[in-house]
């Protein structure tokens, strides 16, 4: 767990002064709301709908229970008592007053948090696998490389206001958890031919209205080339990428512009010259960086309560099914506790689950938790023994729904209810499908499924990587719901395929409901996911499901 | 296409004033001096760095070419002088600092509305930055 130093808490204290400051000069009339508003992006605050909304960098997903009862206390005394943990692994405030947010900031930094750079047209929150320094299947942990980056880009003076926003995200497995290759910047940590460690390169990938999927520019940089490499790239974007259209200015466009072959020779090029003005972070700074992410020390203890209650318990053995994954040392696990409980809202906490979670996390994980970036939370370091008490003190918080990775554990934007830019709905829609399916006791039936919604073009519930993705729009004035089929995240990204015309909200319903019977009744059995049986078959039957026959023919 | 190179350094009137140091001072203009004025389209290559100053236009304060423009020209070991011309906001002037430029002109307006006592208070923000700290700890 990354500790803050006093360089760095200094930093951000100070740039919590440097925000106080800007305020005041918006006040005074010294700065313009044209000139103010990228100050303010770069200190995570937004103008929303109906309120400002402060956005707090949860770095590379990592915390400590401390800084979880902060978040917990800030939306009790600055906001309505919850908070929404996004797909960035943010958390954001609905309902801040702007006269607070200094405040606010002052409060985050005595836990050493902070909402710098989570807006704004600059390098935003570094993003990681939120199973890093747990899970069986890592190579290496990404952290320390992720750390290295926040430090890197925090106020770079170069990249404060490029075309657009730049987002990079590290996985140290190859079972990519950290969707590497929907980013700016794609790192995936391996090994080379002679052991050695470093990174895979993936560039210009994005969701939004121009969906891409990362196209590889580097196979192979050694570990100690990263900051002047990605010097090399960002340069080139910032003096390159386009700056005529908004809609066009992400990295994604410059690539598909001048294609992969022209970036990759003008990212070498500028990569050489940053390699001879660079000089490297000494070896006792990246070692101090290490230093923090060592692993816990993991206690030993008997696991027969453990063996007995899953004998005994068929609701914990339900639980550990669904929530548990496999970690590094086999008397422990990293449980993701599932904020999709049902009929609420994805990624939604109370300050009160917050404070549970955080006195969990203390107990039985280490003191550490991560937020994922598919809106849950996750205690990484569970000892066996101990799963039996986490579990009855999360079924007590009404935090125990058991459908981590099921149709119900939705990633969903926060859509019109909260967002300026939404065209429609998305949180109800999530809550109206997941209510469905879990009455009718479906979601084991039906397995492993990422349903993913979007309100708007812009894609913030991922819609385009969702085995089913449903995207809101509005047409004449009324929603619309587009449906997306054979999306996929991980390292086999796929982009998925829009089906057909859209829903209306009420259509919705019953045509995700067609969609589901069809997969039950073509899939070869029950271990054939959804995904599978829609590779294996193509689209035809399910689209066949989506619009049935009698249906248009009733229309003609 | 764009370049404005060799532009005539003329058209600076007295209707700006040059942040230096973090102080205010009339625009000056010293025909003596060897001067090249380019924007954010500049091809670094194609740039003559034997100039004794060059000045790198921002059309917008939000279009933050210029900041890589000076930092590639040092990188160059451009000794000369690095002017920025456009109104900046206080809060990009350590980060113009940091990225190489000597000093910043900005209209008379612009001066008037963002005085010289924010601007020198933004200085001691090129202090202690992480990237400094990355590079020469």
């Amino acid at each position: 767990m990354y500790q803050y130093n006093q360089f760095d808490k200094h930093f951000v204290a100070n740039r919590a002064k440097q925000f106080r400051s800007q305020v005041m000069r918006r006040l005074d009339g010294s700065l313009s709301e044209e000139e103010f508003r990228p100050l303010r992006l770069m200190n995570g605050l937004y103008l929303q709908l109906h309120a400002y909304m402060l956005r707090v960098a949860i770095p590379y997903g990592s915390l400590n229970s401390k800084q979880m009862h902060q978040l917990a206390y800030i939306a009790n005394k600055y906001d309505k008592d919850y908070a929404h943990f996004t797909t960035r692994q943010n958390i954001q405030y609905n309902w801040p007053k702007l006269k607070d947010v200094p405040d606010i900031l002052d409060d985050l930094a005595k836990v050493d948090m902070h909402a710098i750079q989570t807006s704004g047209n600059c390098i935003r929150n570094v993003t990681s696998d939120h199973f890093a320094g747990a899970s069986i299947d890592e190579i290496a942990d990404p952290r320390p490389s992720a750390e290295l980056l926040r430090q890197y880009s925090t106020d770079h003076p170069q990249f404060q206001f490029l075309p657009r926003k730049f987002k990079i995200a590290i996985s140290g497995s190859p079972n990519d958890r950290a969707v590497i290759k929907s980013h700016d910047i794609g790192l995936l940590m391996k090994y080379d031919e002679s052991g050695n460690l470093g990174y895979e390169i993936y560039i210009g990938g994005g969701l939004g209205r121009s969906p891409f999927v990362g196209k590889l520019l580097k196979g192979f940089l050694p570990k100690a080339d990263l900051l002047p490499y990605i010097e090399g790239i960002m340069v080139v974007y910032n003096l390159n990428g386009r700056r005529d259209n908004k809609y066009k200015a992400r990295i994604k466009i410059l690539v598909h512009e001048n294609g992969i072959e022209k970036i990759k020779q003008e990212v070498e090029e500028n990569f050489l010259i940053q390699k001879q003005n660079f000089k490297q972070p000494s070896d006792k700074l990246i070692s101090a960086i290490n230093e923090r992410f060592k692993l816990p020390d993991f206690k030993q203890a008997n696991i027969d309560n453990y063996k007995i209650e899953l004998k005994q318990n068929a609701q914990f053995s339900n639980f550990i099914k669904n929530n548990i994954s496999e970690h590094k040392n086999k008397d422990y696990s990293i449980i993701s506790v599932s904020l999709k409980n049902i009929g609420e809202t994805p990624g939604d906490a109370t300050s009160k689950q917050m404070q549970i979670l955080a006195n969990l996390a203390k107990q039985y994980s280490h003191d550490e938790l991560r937020i994922s970036h598919e809106q849950n939370i996750i205690l990484p370091h569970v000892h066996k023994s101990d799963l039996p008490k986490v579990f009855k003190e999360l079924q007590k918080a009404n935090l125990a729904t058991n459908n981590i990775g099921l149709i119900s554990d939705i990633i969903a934007c926060p859509g019109m209810d909260y967002c300026s830019l939404a065209t429609a709905r998305s949180i109800p829609i999530a809550k109206q499908i997941a209510k469905h399916f879990n009455e009718l006791n479906l979601e084991e039936e039906i397995g492993q499924l990422k349903l993913k919604i979007s309100g708007c073009i812009n894609a913030c519930g991922h819609h385009h990587v969702g085995h089913i993705g449903i995207l809101g729009l509005e047409k004449q004035g009324k929603e619309s719901y587009q449906i997306t089929l054979g999306g996929e995240e991980n390292l086999s990204m796929n982009i998925g395929k829009r089906a057909g015309p859209g829903f209306s909200s009420d259509e919705l319903l019953p045509a995700i409901k067609r969609l589901i019977e069809a997969y039950l009744s073509l899939r070869q059995n029950p271990d054939e996911s959804f995904l599978a049986s829609y590779k294996r078959l193509g689209e035809k039957p399910f689209i066949n499901a989506l619009y049935p026959k009698e249906e248009k023919a009733n229309v003609a | 296409m764009l370049h404005k190179q060799q532009k005539a350094f003329s058209n600076i009137t007295a209707k700006s004033i040059i942040v230096r140091n973090g102080f205010f001072e009339k625009a000056e203009i010293d025909n003596s001096k060897n001067i090249l004025e380019i924007d954010g389209n500049a091809k670094i290559s194609q740039i003559d760095l034997s100039k004794d100053m060059i000045i790198i236009e921002f059309e917008k304060f939000a279009d933050g070419r210029g900041f890589s423009l000076a930092k590639l020209l040092r990188q160059n070991r451009f000794e000369g002088v690095i002017r920025a011309k456009g109104n900046l906001l206080v809060d990009q002037y350590p980060l113009a600092i940091r990225c190489g430029f000597d000093e910043i002109e900005i209209s008379l307006a612009h001066a008037q509305r963002q005085p010289q006592n924010q601007w020198q208070e933004v200085l001691t923000r090129t202090n202690n930055n992480y990237l400094d700290r990355l590079m020469l700890a």
